[in-house]
């Protein structure tokens, strides 16, 4: 399992997003950002770094 | 001894006038106000709205001049999509007073379809809050046993329909939203196709997973209310510009030759379901055999592979819509829905892309493997519902989820009920098809079905 966030990287997001948070509910978010610790490591599989991310898109109206 | 009719036979009745819409919705709104009280489904009537409806349907019923299978036809909307007049308010604090301009596009649709509103229905807070005692409606309960869990987050949806309170309704679906509380309720419901249908006037919660869709007791009647949902919507961005499918006239055409692949290590060995689950499973591939399928097993990356890249753009995208709301009213939210916002926080911009990225890969992954089948197959839910004060605040992200690849994928998935496991509760499965095969789920799904013949039994509640 992956860890939660340390609490300073915690709280500078939260303060980022603007969230007036107590302290019982960041300890609650802070535990529960593990599971998008855990998500964020699997979904990085092996790769070669210039393969194309899924945001590219095409240009519409072009001309040929 | 109360009779439950399906919109397919009810169209027949009213067509042939042994029906008359204004008796029929009378009779369902009577039902809806008399179990609300213990099912909550409903977060509001709209009992002027449904009279007007039906009478007019009545009327084209005296002057034969039906406008198809769903005119006079009771239903609800899940009170995320808009209603003209009506207050939708996402089951949320935060819009409690919203009352929009105009329907949103598939309400519509089956408006002009001759569909008659009963109300607005329950659901999860924006479709990922839930189920949540703070909010200003309590959550949906399962008709099964009114002390177990609906699945989200088209809960009012799915016990209505169960408990015979309308014929069919509106859900959405960006993570098993309609399939997940068709399995848990015991009724048919499909995440259509990405793109099939219009999402506009629906709130969103991930632009990039949001499907409309429809729930109803059976297969037949999903097929009828989804035939009423398509078609492109120049107004939504995601709208694919393609021909209408047809739905409805080889729906009876059988599965023989069908090729069938069964992802079984999602539900044997990625996440094993429950006995119940898995006999349900084994229950809709045999009998799909024995009407002539092929069936074979197909491996696709791990499950977990999918709900990683799944929450990640889920969450990521629900952050995104509501970013201001959530810095201008955050205890206007219900704590599940806040929290669950406030961790999707911190997402970073490289883990969203490479969630894509990863989603992409997975995407090529499925279409590789439906090279060699028409359909796949497998569990809806891990198992039966559980009881509701069980569910817990960061289930989205602890309990695996075998719905959300397809919404990944994009491409159509049914739930069809297979039986009934502990307790007495129901068990469905998906039926997944190659994305715009909406109609071979829907075939493979009917066959099922009328095979089966788990449609006979209702909630004791309801009967």
């Amino acid at each position: 399992m992956a860890q939660p966030l340390d609490k300073a990287h915690f709280e500078a997001l939260m303060a980022q997003a603007g969230l007036d948070l107590t302290e019982a509910e960041k300890e609650g978010i802070r535990a529960a950002s593990a599971h998008i610790q855990a998500a964020a490591a699997r979904v990085r599989t092996p790769r070669e770094v210039s393969v194309e991310s899924a945001t590219i898109f095409t240009l519409k109206g072009a001309s040929a | 001894m109360t009779s439950f009719p399906t919109i397919a036979s009810a169209a027949r009745d009213i067509a042939a006038k042994r029906v008359s819409p204004v008796e029929l919705m009378k009779d369902h709104l009577a039902r809806s106000e008399k179990l609300n009280p213990a099912l909550h489904a409903f977060i509001r009537f709209t009992p002027e709205i449904a009279l007007e409806q039906a009478k007019a349907a009545e009327a084209r019923q005296t002057a034969g001049a039906l406008r198809g299978p769903l005119d006079g036809i009771p239903v609800a909307h899940k009170d995320i999509y808009e209603t003209a007049g009506v207050t939708t308010t996402g089951h949320s604090r935060v819009l409690e007073h919203h009352v929009p301009k105009a329907d949103s596009a598939v309400v519509r649709r089956w408006r002009e379809a001759g569909a008659v509103m009963l109300g607005k229905l329950a659901t999860h807070e924006f479709a990922w809050g839930g189920p949540s005692f703070d909010l200003p409606w309590p959550p949906a309960r399962n008709p099964w046993n009114t002390e177990y869990f609906t699945g989200g987050s088209s809960s009012g949806t799915g016990a209505a329909v169960a408990a015979g309170m309308i014929l069919g309704g509106t859900g959405s679906d960006t993570g098993g939203s309609i399939r997940g509380p068709a399995s848990l309720c015991g009724i048919a419901g499909i995440k259509p196709s990405y793109g099939l249908c219009s999402r506009t006037g629906v709130l969103p919660l991930s632009q990039s997973l949001d499907t409309t869709g429809p729930m109803a007791w059976t297969v037949e009647d999903c097929a009828l209310l989804l035939d009423a949902m398509t078609g492109h919507d120049p107004a939504d961005p995601s709208s694919a510009n393609r021909p209408r499918p047809d739905l409805l006239s080889g729906l009876n055409g059988g599965v023989k030759g069908l090729r069938i692949g069964v992802i079984r290590h999602f539900h044997e060995d990625d996440c094993k379901v429950s006995p119940g689950m898995a006999a349900g499973i084994a229950h809709l591939t045999s009998t799909l055999a024995a009407q002539g399928a092929e069936i074979r097993d197909v491996k696709l990356p791990p499950l977990a592979d999918f709900n990683a890249a799944g929450w990640l753009i889920l969450a990521a995208d629900a952050y995104a819509v509501h970013e201001n709301w959530m810095r201008e009213k955050y205890r206007a939210y219900g704590e599940f829905l806040r929290e669950r916002l406030a961790v999707a926080a911190t997402i970073t911009a490289a883990d969203y892309i490479q969630a894509q990225r990863r989603r992409r890969e997975l995407c090529e992954a499925v279409a590789a493997a439906m090279t060699d089948c028409d359909l796949l197959v497998t569990a809806a839910q891990p198992g039966e519902a559980r009881p509701i004060h069980q569910m817990t605040k960061w289930a989205s992200f602890e309990v695996p989820n075998f719905t959300i690849p397809f919404n990944l994928t994009g491409q159509p998935a049914l739930t069809v009920c297979t039986g009934f496991g502990a307790g007495g509760m129901p068990v469905g499965a998906q039926i997944v098809g190659r994305p715009f095969e909406d109609a071979t789920v829907l075939h493979a799904g009917q066959a099922y079905e009328l095979a089966a013949g788990w449609r006979a039994q209702r909630p004791a509640m309801a009967a």
